[in-house]
């Protein structure tokens, strides 16, 4: 039996006004259906479908409805990319925004700004200044609707978090709650299945391993993923989306770096099959020329750019296509990197991506399974294929693999 | 005329015709345009909905709100097991939900047949082709 709080039975009597009594709803309906004891308050919440690609005209006309119910955020709280950089609407030839479009996202923006979201349009709310400022730590809970941060918060930052989704994210940032259940329990962020893979890995294995882990991991429990060595920070990042993309496993306990309440007591283990996954990487790889490669699916962190300048000293003989948030992009701007990188021929888009945006038509490498999960599902993308960072830089350097 | 004990989540009265889709979801699989399912082009708009199993995106809420934004919302939605996709979307666009429908009566139901729902969510089945057939 759902047990209410005096201030949440106000805010679902509508005595806190119409707007935060829908939002209640929501929450006090799904935590019900879920036999939750209680609601949860959090400390943060990022929301997920704000593309006007993404959610259209429905989705825009119910921002606005909510906006103009007097809803308001009620915990700092951050949103998603949108459809376009809005400082390059033109997708510097790689997009295809046309009026409708624009005008839809500006309603949406309009919307969320009126009800107090900060627009960091990133799918990496965790590299931004917003976030730190917020001084969250292991243990805290919050709502994310982006289920790539969502698999990032539980398994890198400690931060607790179910797979909220866009509307549900939007209905906890308005009401502060949402239902206490799933990995908001301690118990039910403790593995009890281990997946060992004793060859090398990088973020395209790792991808892999997630479409393995997809069809394989029945537990409701997070997987315990034991690898030879501890993968990279983009690495982890890009594991993390593909886990979200490729099935719907909202955390996975890497050793050395997931933080867990205790130790873990494993009931059942299984060896992830090496010539499976070197079949599957096969099968993904690149089989043209790319017109442009793509990387920043999640949005790219700082590391990241600072190890692709290293890698990339001249001129590329391919395009690279690299897409942040606006945090990072300041911060690589100040130091030089953004400067460098452009000289090269690398091209950069702020607070989109190619997944939720509209592009002209083309054939992408990537080292996002996330990105070749979705955009291989797009009309005007020809192909999409997967490598890891280094032999994308290879081929922007124009090198024959 | 068959009777079943529902457990409903968003209230309402309705009374309609079936439409029966064992696994569905609302992002991709519905147009809320024109209020049809794309695969099959069958109505919803008016209906009972009946869902075994829904998945995928959680855009899938806007899609339902969708639904009664262009005016083809069905008249109720029903299901074996509800999850937080549907129960946002129904919530928002104000549109009756129900779960805990026992599978063999989702078997036994078929497009077309007539049901009636109520507030407390008593089904009540009063057309159902397959039944005459017994």
């Amino acid at each position: 039996m759902l047990q209410l709080t005096k201030e949440e039975e106000e805010m679902l009597n509508g005595k806190r006004g119409e707007g935060i009594a829908r939002a209640m709803e929501v929450i006090v309906k799904v935590a019900e259906s879920l036999d939750a004891p209680r609601l949860q308050p959090i400390r943060h919440a990022h929301v997920s479908g704000v593309s006007y690609g993404t959610i259209g005209e429905a989705g825009a006309s119910f921002l606005e409805e909510i906006a103009s119910l007097g809803a308001r955020v009620s915990v700092p709280a951050s949103v998603n990319p949108i459809g376009y950089d809005p400082e390059s609407p033109n997708g510097k030839g790689i997009l295809k925004i046309d009026r409708k479009f624009m005008e839809g996202q500006r309603r949406i923006l309009k919307a969320l700004g009126r009800m107090g979201f900060t627009l960091t349009l990133t799918c990496t709310p965790y590299y931004t200044d917003f976030l730190y400022s917020l001084n969250l730590s292991q243990g805290d809970s919050v709502a994310w609707g982006e289920s790539s941060a969502v698999a990032y918060a539980n398994t890198v930052l400690g931060l607790k978090t179910n797979r909220e989704g866009g509307p549900l994210a939007l209905m906890a940032a308005i009401t502060g709650r949402t239902y206490y259940s799933g990995l908001h329990v301690d118990e039910n962020r403790i593995p009890d299945t281990e997946y060992v893979y004793n060859e090398p890995v990088d973020e395209a294995v790792l991808g892999v391993i997630s479409e393995y882990l997809a069809e394989k991991h029945e537990s409701e429990r997070p997987p315990l993923v034991r690898t030879r060595r501890r993968p990279r920070e983009y690495e982890v990042r890009e594991f993390a989306a593909a886990l979200g993309a490729a099935g719907s496993i909202a955390m996975a306990v890497l050793p050395g770096i997931t933080p867990l309440p205790r130790r873990p007591s494993i009931s059942h283990r299984d060896e992830i099959d090496h010539a499976w996954v070197k079949s599957r990487l096969s099968d993904l790889k690149p089989t043209v020329r790319p017109d442009v490669i793509f990387i920043g699916c999640p949005h790219t962190s700082y590391e990241e750019l600072a190890i692709i300048n290293k890698e990339i000293q001249d001129k590329v003989k391919v395009p690279v296509l690299i897409t942040l948030s606006r945090d990072v992009y300041i911060k690589a701007k100040e130091t030089g990197l953004i400067e460098s990188l452009e000289s090269k021929g690398v091209t950069f888009l702020r607070g989109t991506c190619l997944i939720i945006s509209k592009t002209r038509e083309l054939a992408v490498a990537t080292n996002s399974y996330k990105a070749y999960f979705y955009l291989s599902k797009k009309s005007n993308i020809k192909e999409v294929g997967l490598q890891p960072l280094p032999l994308l830089m290879r081929m922007a350097r124009g090198e024959e693999l | 005329m068959i009777k079943v004990k529902l457990k409903p989540i968003v209230g309402g009265n309705a009374t309609g015709e079936v439409v029966k889709v064992e696994r569905l979801s609302f992002y991709g699989e519905v147009d809320p345009e024109k209020g049809i399912l794309v695969a099959d082009g069958r109505e919803v708009k008016d209906k009972i909905l009946i869902i075994g199993m829904s998945r995928g995106s959680t855009v899938g809420s806007y899609i339902i709100y969708g639904l009664k934004y262009y005016g083809n919302a069905p008249k109720a939605i029903i299901m074996i097991k509800s999850e937080p996709i549907v129960i946002t979307g129904a919530v928002i666009a104000g549109i009756p939900l129900y779960e805990a429908l026992p599978r063999e009566v989702f078997d036994m139901l078929s497009d077309g047949d007539e049901v009636e729902v109520d507030e407390q969510g008593n089904l009540i089945i009063k057309k159902a082709s397959r039944l005459k057939e017994r």
